[in-house]
């Protein structure tokens, strides 16, 4: 985070800004958590805040983007769980002669208590693009990118990746944005207890294709979707990961909106040899299937009343222990662009 | 106090209006959409859609031609200015050059003529959608069932934003700004003079009243659209905290950099905004002069007119500013219409 902040604070003090604007947002909601463990359900409320302030830039070459967002969560009081999450963001992009440079730093802090069970996650990111404009409607978006995680679930995981993506970008198609492209991923896991390896150490690859479209007009529907193959030292070729994300949202009149989220991730291991379930591969990070909804009501320009409700199954070690519920809750937003 | 007669009485005057208009209304409906066109809605919109997609493909075409000759002519610069002049490269270049250079412009011409069959076809798609929301609305006002109020206000409003996505644009002011400002009624003895001159600025404000009602169309759809779409954008990045490792699931998403899509992006109302962009900034420009009272806004707008850079929100505000301006303006030449005391 100290390095992210630091790096934005260069690239602010060597930029010549002709534009600039500080933006916020705060939300407090609150409402029921039923959670969905071993077939017994419990309700309770929950409650949340989150906050953003950012500060977005524009100058002649180019322009830029930082943002802080805390979102700290009280999720059912009986089975006490509740989480934090911090999320630093910085995107700059710089316009050149033939092409654009773009520049993305991204930290994140997720730590889950569970009936006094912890589980604590840090992630950063720092990626290049280089964007090709080909004619009006077709541009190529090549990334390169390193990552980066640590993660404490009763067993400590930490690793790296390096990862390369070139995506064609399409609009000529009237009111859809489609873009298409591969994906290639060089990771290294290691956890400190036993793994099926004999160093502990688990590194691998995952290759494959990305396809995202989006419409905007009376409604506004995003999809992205990936398949990758997975190849590791205890995995066969035929292993696959496969992420679904649909969005979309519609006014229903002039002041209420409509949206729903869906995010579908399946994994599927083909293991060399039988393993138990305790060296299996779980990567760290988020295997959170979930649905979304939300109903967002527009009290003045800048406040807004919404009702959100959703579905979340998060697995967050090898031996499936997990967090599981359903939510409803109410709210209000202000925000300041 | 009215007797329970009166009250049937009223209520079936009631009714039968309610009947009249609904008739009236289906008439109207079953006229725009179907016997008297031989055409349907939708081979008109498809046919739109194909002459759009035929004129982004010859716009795209000539701007790959434009730079190949671009770079044609710069290399001739080159030879020229070196002094290095081989003769085989040299006339090669020049006759690719003036091949080139033929080539663009048949495809300019070819553009010139799509651009005006495409806008023959806005025009008739136009007025389509335009005599189906009249009808409907009448429907809509004579509808006493909420839920079937509802249906029809949503039909209303999609037929809404297909007519912005097919209206002509907003061309500029017939009647000379700069001219009209200098009008001095009370200045002007000859009364059948002065008369003329009154029915100039007369017509002139009805244009201007003809224009703000347009553009405020334009701008309350456009303001729900990035309203939508800044919501769902806003609603993904609170459910989303990149915890998919080495999945960053979001495409790099620079336009939010620049708060919100680029009109270009905006690819179903491209071809109509490019246009209208140009159309506005020359209706600004002529709402920019330094009369007697000076119309220019401090709003500090941005007037880069090219949808490469021109965020949905540029536009927005844009639209804002141009109403604004014609705001002023009429207010001016309503002044001048009003006798000093």
């Amino acid at each position: 985070m100290k390095k992210l902040l630091l790096s934005s604070a260069i690239f602010l003090l060597l930029s010549p800004i002709t534009y600039s604007q500080i933006f916020w947002k705060i939300a407090a909601d609150a409402g029921i958590y039923e959670s969905i463990d071993n077939e017994d359900s419990e309700s309770s409320p929950e409650a949340s805040f989150d906050g953003t302030v950012g500060f977005r830039f524009k100058d002649s070459s180019g322009s830029g983007l930082m943002k802080l967002r805390v979102n700290p969560e009280i999720l059912g009081l009986t089975e006490r769980i509740s989480s934090l999450r911090i999320k630093g963001d910085g995107n700059f992009l710089h316009k050149m002669n033939n092409f654009d440079l773009g520049l993305t730093i991204s930290g994140n802090k997720y730590s889950v208590s569970k009936s006094g069970a912890e589980f604590n996650y840090n992630y950063y990111l720092i990626s290049v693009d280089f964007i090709k404009s080909l004619s009006r409607t077709q541009t190529i978006i090549s990334r390169i990118g390193y990552s980066g995680i640590d993660a404490k679930n009763g067993r400590a995981q930490s690793g790296d990746n390096q990862f390369i993506s070139v995506r064609a970008s399409d609009i000529s198609i009237p009111g859809i944005n489609f873009s298409y492209g591969i994906y290639l991923e060089k990771f290294h896991l290691e956890e400190n207890i036993q793994f099926l390896v004999s160093d502990k150490l688990l590194n691998g690859t995952k290759a494959g294709l990305e396809l995202s479209a989006s419409y905007l007009g009376s409604v506004y529907a995003k999809a992205d979707y990936r398949f990758l193959l997975l190849n590791t030292k205890i995995t066969q070729f035929k292993s696959t990961e496969n992420y679904l994300r649909l969005a979309a949202g519609k006014n229903l009149t002039t002041n209420l909106t409509a949206m729903v989220l869906v995010d579908a991730y399946f994994q599927n291991l083909k293991y060399k040899q039988n393993i138990s379930n305790e060296n299996k591969i779980i990567l760290p990070g988020s295997f959170e299937n979930r649905i979304f909804g939300k109903l967002n009501f527009a009290l003045k320009k800048d406040l807004d009343f919404y009702i959100k409700t959703g579905y979340s199954k998060l697995i967050y070690n090898s031996t499936s222990s997990k967090i599981e519920g359903w939510n409803i809750s109410v709210g209000v937003e202000i925000t300041k662009n | 106090m009215a007797t329970p007669t009166c009250l049937k009485q009223n209520g079936l005057d009631v009714k039968m209006k309610t009947k009249i208009k609904i008739g009236l209304a289906l008439i109207l409906l079953s006229v725009s959409f179907g016997t008297v066109s031989a055409q349907s809605v939708k081979s008109l919109e498809l046919k739109y859609r194909l002459l759009q997609l035929e004129s982004e493909n010859q716009k795209n075409a000539l701007d790959s031609l434009i730079k190949i000759y671009e770079i044609r002519i710069n290399r001739l610069n080159e030879l020229k200015s070196s002094g290095q002049k081989e003769k085989s490269e040299y006339d090669k270049l020049l006759q690719d050059a003036v091949a080139l250079s033929k080539k663009i412009e048949t495809l300019e011409k070819n553009v010139t003529k799509s651009e005006s069959i495409l806008e023959t076809q806005k025009h008739v798609l136009d007025k389509k959608y335009s005599f189906a929301i009249d009808s409907l609305k009448l429907l809509e006002t004579a509808e006493t069932d909420l839920k079937k109020k509802d249906v029809l206000s949503l039909e209303i409003l999609t037929l809404f934003e297909k007519r912005i996505l097919v209206r002509p644009q907003v061309y500029s002011l017939s009647y000379h700004p700069e001219k009209l400002i200098k009008i001095n009624l009370a200045a002007i003895t000859d009364s059948s003079e002065r008369k003329i001159y009154a029915d100039y600025i007369k017509s002139a404000i009805s244009e201007v009243d003809k224009k703000l009602a347009s553009i405020g169309d334009v701008s309350l759809k456009l303001n729900e659209i990035i309203r939508l779409q800044q919501k769902v954008e806003d609603f993904i990045e609170e459910s989303d905290y990149d915890l998919n490792y080495g999945l960053y699931v979001n495409s790099p998403n620079y336009a939010n950099l620049e708060s919100g899509v680029k009109v270009n992006d905006f690819t179903s109302n491209r071809a109509v905004i490019e246009p209208q962009l140009h159309s506005y900034s020359v209706l600004l420009n002529q709402l920019s002069f330094q009369g007697q009272v000076n119309l220019s806004s401090e709003a500090g707008i941005k007037i880069d007119f090219q949808p490469d850079n021109f965020s949905l929100n540029d536009y927005y505000n844009l639209l804002d500013e141009v109403q604004l301006r014609l705001k002023a303006y009429k207010l001016l030449l309503a002044k001048k219409l009003t006798p000093k005391k």
